[in-house]
């Protein structure tokens, strides 16, 4: 079984990796960081202190563009299919779908954003940043990959996606920058809620996702 | 023994021949209620000793706040049976009160901010209530947007139920967000467990009110469901011919 898992993540990954979508969504990332600095004028960024709602507000976009291409192209070649007939479990399908897409639209965002924090706006303490990005892309991934599963069946999908998607991830945006705000107290209440929210969806949210492939797939 | 109970109901004619009274019933209920609830709320009952007169918006406020979250509960449980025991009207029922809902999640946040002015002194203020409040809003939208997006097929119905079993997580954060978080919207005082803080005076045109928009929201269901129930037959009956 775990030899299967490690087979199919390697395909995932390679295929990410050789592929576009995966790259899209960072040099997204980036794009749309440039563009707050644009809107606000005059480099006054330091004093608005709008550099760390810009990284969450980037990295959650990008994280929903990478979101569509979930499940899709391995629904439409058949690669599902495949998997279900020859009785590979789907929550190794699943879970490694999550990995994959975390390890590309998720971890390069937490160790880039610190660095472009620190470009734009001078301040050099984001471990709190890199903590909470580290934490909240991946509840972000899990959150996404029911949907991403659901919306397999309609046709005009994209807007859809984007629209049903966003009111679930405001509660770990909430946490998130609020944990990133505050920098040196030893007390990080939100850090504790985003881990709680991540360990409770590490659990819910693969099974419902599970249930959703098993009926689009059939 | 429940489960045969309920499948006698589940053919839609007898279902329709089942609620007719139903909706009858819940329509003179909802407007005698609503006419004796406002009397009392605008005429009768006293004025708060703080807000003074301003204190009668929560008499629409209120009711149709717990009616929209009775909504969401609904559509939640419907959902829930129809993934458990495969019924379509289960789904058919439970699609047609994201409407309903979502009109009364607009009444309650536009009344809500109108208080708020005189009040807090503010239409708004991001909090945790009024913040979820919005969420439920951007749910309810949602789904009716994905119940859109399936019109000609019954493809949506599976993943209407699962979106909105996932939504739900939303209900319980609106119900105890005043209690986990500090917020300028003031605790619970009718369903509490030590009894309602509220005066008798004022419990009762509440009670009144919030029983006559319950039984608007059921003749408005009602009425909803019959008339998809029609368009489905009409729709077969076309595909047939």
């Amino acid at each position: 079984m775990f030899k299967v898992f490690i087979a199919i993540l390697q395909k995932d990954l390679r295929e990410n990796f050789l592929s576009n979508k995966a790259w899209f969504s960072i040099s997204f990332f980036m794009l749309s960081l440039l563009i707050f600095p644009l809107s606000f004028g005059k480099g006054n960024l330091e004093e608005q202190n709008i550099i760390i709602p810009a990284i969450w507000i980037a990295a959650l976009f990008s994280n929903l563009i990478a979101l569509e291409q979930m499940y899709k192209d391995d629904f439409k070649d058949g690669t599902l299919l495949y998997y279900s007939i020859n009785g590979i479990s789907m929550s190794i399908i699943v879970v490694a779908k999550c990995i994959s897409h975390w390890l590309f639209c998720g971890l390069p965002i937490a160790i880039i954003a610190p660095i472009c924090s620190y470009i734009f706006s001078g301040e050099s303490n984001n471990f709190y940043l890199f903590l909470t990005l580290f934490l909240g892309t991946a509840i972000l991934t899990l959150i996404g990959s029911p949907i991403s599963a659901i919306m397999l069946g309609i046709s005009a999908r994209g807007p859809m996606l984007t629209f049903i998607t966003l009111p679930f991830y405001l509660p770990t945006i909430i946490f998130g920058v609020m944990g990133s705000n505050v920098t040196n107290n030893n007390i990080n209440a939100e850090i504790y809620l985003l881990l709680a929210i991540l360990s409770l969806g590490i659990v819910i949210f693969p099974i419902l996702t599970i249930k959703i492939l098993r009926t689009v797939i059939n | 023994m429940l489960l045969k109970k309920i499948h006698r109901f589940a053919n839609p004619n007898k279902f329709l021949k089942v609620i007719y009274p139903f909706k009858k019933i819940s329509l003179y209920m909802a407007v005698f209620l609503l006419f004796i609830g406002l009397m009392d709320a605008l005429l009768f009952s006293p004025p708060d000793y703080q807000q003074s007169q301003t204190v009668r918006i929560m008499y629409i406020h209120v009711p149709s706040a717990w009616v929209s979250l009775l909504a969401y509960i609904m559509i939640f449980f419907f959902s829930l049976m129809y993934i458990i025991w495969k019924f379509p009207l289960f789904i058919l029922i439970a699609k047609e009160i994201p409407i309903i809902g979502i009109s009364f999640t607009l009444i309650t946040l536009v009344t809500g901010s109108l208080w708020g002015k005189p009040t807090w002194g503010t239409y708004w203020v991001w909090d945790a209530r009024l913040t979820s409040f919005l969420v439920l809003l951007f749910i309810y939208m949602g789904l009716i947007f994905l119940e859109k997006a399936f019109k000609f097929s019954n493809n949506g119905d599976i993943s209407f139920a699962y979106i909105s079993i996932i939504g739900a997580i939303n209900i319980p954060v609106i119900k105890f967000s005043v209690d986990w978080w500090n917020t300028l919207h003031q605790p619970a005082s009718v369903f509490r467990l030590d009894g309602p803080t509220i005066s008798a005076e004022m419990l009762i045109p509440l009670i009144i009110m919030s029983l006559g928009i319950l039984f608007l929201f059921f003749f408005l269901a009602l009425t909803n469901v019959e008339s998809a129930i029609q368009e489905k037959k009409i729709n077969s009956q076309n595909f047939r011919g």
